[in-house]
């Protein structure tokens, strides 16, 4: 088993800016970066000369098409942020998903490879539909996936929702509990893609089905939105002017199954799999899962929330879909799952919800859903299993 | 109308120099995977070094073919059809663990049914309906 993590608590994140998650901006998606980033500056108490480091998710999360993917205007990488925000960098790092940029990013700044480090992702709704497969042929990975008609992740997600429902029992009634949660949750907060949009059980109930067991809420809808972190070492954040919030550990995906193309692989090698992360976490930080107050677990499909509820441990394999009844997950509930929205109250935002959450409630930030407790948090991206995903563990106490 | 020869018709598949064994006996109706000559391992999709006994010096594989038959691990119904010449009507796409070996998967489409749903463990079998002049495209059965 690995050492306690040598950077534990000795990173934090000094400044945070964000915006408003929309459909059909009509600006290209740099003036959302540019200006997501210069909110987190100015929160951090800095200004642009001060960044030495970057790190941008810059990767497009729409799948099989011949798609081009132009810098500033369907995604935004660290050179183009460097250059039109004219940032004095030493370190840069482009990452195809945002968490695991922010993590580089935290091991830059941990090993003195830059000072300041803004982190940024910034996601776009392209026009037309997210995923299609127009060629008549399908050639390389494309050869075993689109001649059956499968291009979209959702179908491996899917498959796999199948598998957990025919087995355990859960039905899509119990689903409903987490969206209607989600939904009401971003009702407080503005810059939420879904704010100001209820959602009832039967509408959830009665919405087009995507792709069996899941409905067109069961995925998060596709949003124009930004959002940039400045993180330091933990002794210049002491100057910061916001309470700084530490990295306690950070796990993620390290030799993962090979899946099979057009599926997203047995549910038996999430659990299998997902237990290698889940070790490294726990005994790393040397918490349990009892220790976090603010769990943000990815949710850009509802199921991998079960996913990542039973393979960290927070209930036995199986039973996340009876966890998260009868208000146990309410902000007000014993387990406020998710109080920042997720990906379902935010838009496709990639894990910036999850993160930002984290944030600011540690930092005692989060106006009128600030919760009771909020010492520790959790945030994860993706899958406990595919090479991508990750779990940061978070403390407002700088020698937790 | 032949799916291949369709203009609008569902993509065909495109074989690759590493791939190119597995649809020349999906043509003549057989499925056969790639199997490493040291240890007898089958690989899907086809890689470069055997995952299981990890032989570097001198990669060697053949494709051997395999029953076809094997049991429904997860599947789903397709409803929002994302690729051309798929829809309006959802269709049922299968994951298969192939009865040679435990971690040989294969995902398809399943045939639907009249009275038959998929179950988890349900047993299948591989057809290889023609889409293209040359192309056998392996597609799941229920066995019986």
């Amino acid at each position: 088993m690995a050492d306690r993590h040598l950077l534990r608590n000795k990173v934090a994140i000094i400044g945070v800016g964000y915006t408003k998650a929309t459909r059909n901006d009509d600006r290209p998606v740099a003036a959302l970066a540019a200006q997501a980033s210069d909110a987190a500056i100015l929160d951090a108490g800095l200004t642009r000369s001060d960044i030495d480091g970057i790190a941008c998710g810059a990767g497009f999360p729409a799948y099989s098409s011949a798609r081009e993917h132009r810098d500033g205007i369907d995604v935004v990488s660290s050179d183009f942020l460097a250059r039109h925000m004219a940032l004095p960098t030493e370190w840069s790092l482009n990452h195809d998903s945002f968490p695991p940029a922010l993590a580089q990013a935290v091991f830059a700044v941990g090993s003195g490879a830059a000072r300041y480090a803004l982190i940024n992702r910034t996601l776009h709704q392209p026009p037309g539909r997210y995923n299609s497969f127009a060629q008549p042929v399908a050639s390389g990975p494309t050869e075993w996936t689109a001649p059956y008609g499968y291009a979209a992740p959702t179908v491996g997600m899917a498959m796999l929702y199948m598998e957990y429902q025919q087995r355990y029992g859960a039905r899509r009634e119990d689903m409903a509990t987490l969206v209607l949660q989600l939904r009401d949750n971003v009702q407080q907060i503005p810059e939420a893609y879904w704010y100001g949009t209820s959602l009832t059980f039967d509408e959830y109930m009665t919405s087009r089905t995507i792709s069996e067991p899941m409905c067109l809420y069961d995925n998060d809808i596709p949003v124009d939105g930004s959002a940039s972190f400045v993180i330091s070492s933990a002794e210049r954040a002491q100057n910061s002017p916001h309470k700084p919030v530490y990295f306690t550990n950070i796990a993620a995906v390290s030799n993962p199954p090979t899946s099979c193309p057009g599926s997203y692989g047995p549910l038996d090698d999430y659990y299998e799999y997902g237990h290698h992360l889940a070790d490294r976490l726990w005994s790393q930080s040397g918490w349990r899962p009892a220790d976090v107050d603010v769990p943000q677990l990815y949710d850009g499909f509802t199921p991998l929330v079960y996913l990542w509820l039973e393979t960290l441990g927070f209930c036995p394999a199986g039973q996340a879909w009876q966890f998260i009844q009868d208000g146990h997950i309410a902000n007000n509930g014993k387990f406020p799952l998710l109080s920042g929205g997720g990906n379902q109250g935010w838009g496709r935002l990639h894990g910036l919800p999850h993160v930002l959450e984290c944030y600011l409630q540690l930092a005692g930030r989060a106006g009128s859903r600030q919760l009771a407790r909020a010492t520790t948090g959790l945030s994860t991206y993706a899958t406990p299993t595919l090479g991508i995903g990750q779990a940061i563990l978070y403390s407002s106490e700088r020698r937790s | 109308v032949t799916i291949g020869q369709d203009p609008s018709g569902p993509p065909t598949p495109y074989p690759s120099e590493r791939t190119r064994p597995f649809w020349e006996h999906a043509a003549q109706g057989r499925l056969a995977f790639q199997q490493c000559s040291y240890c007898g391992a089958f690989a899907h999709p086809p890689v470069d070094f055997c995952g299981q006994c990890h032989q570097v010096d001198k990669p060697a594989f053949t494709f051997t073919p395999v029953s076809g038959t094997g049991r429904i691990v997860n599947w789903t119904v397709i409803h929002d059809a994302v690729v051309r010449g798929f829809g309006p009507d959802p269709w049922i796409h299968v994951l298969v663990r192939l009865d040679e070996q435990t971690d040989l998967l294969y995902a398809a489409t399943l045939e639907s049914h009249v009275d038959r749903e998929p179950s988890l463990g349900a047993r299948v079998r591989a057809i290889f309906p023609r889409v293209a002049p040359n192309i056998g495209l392996p597609t799941f059965v229920f066995e019986n």
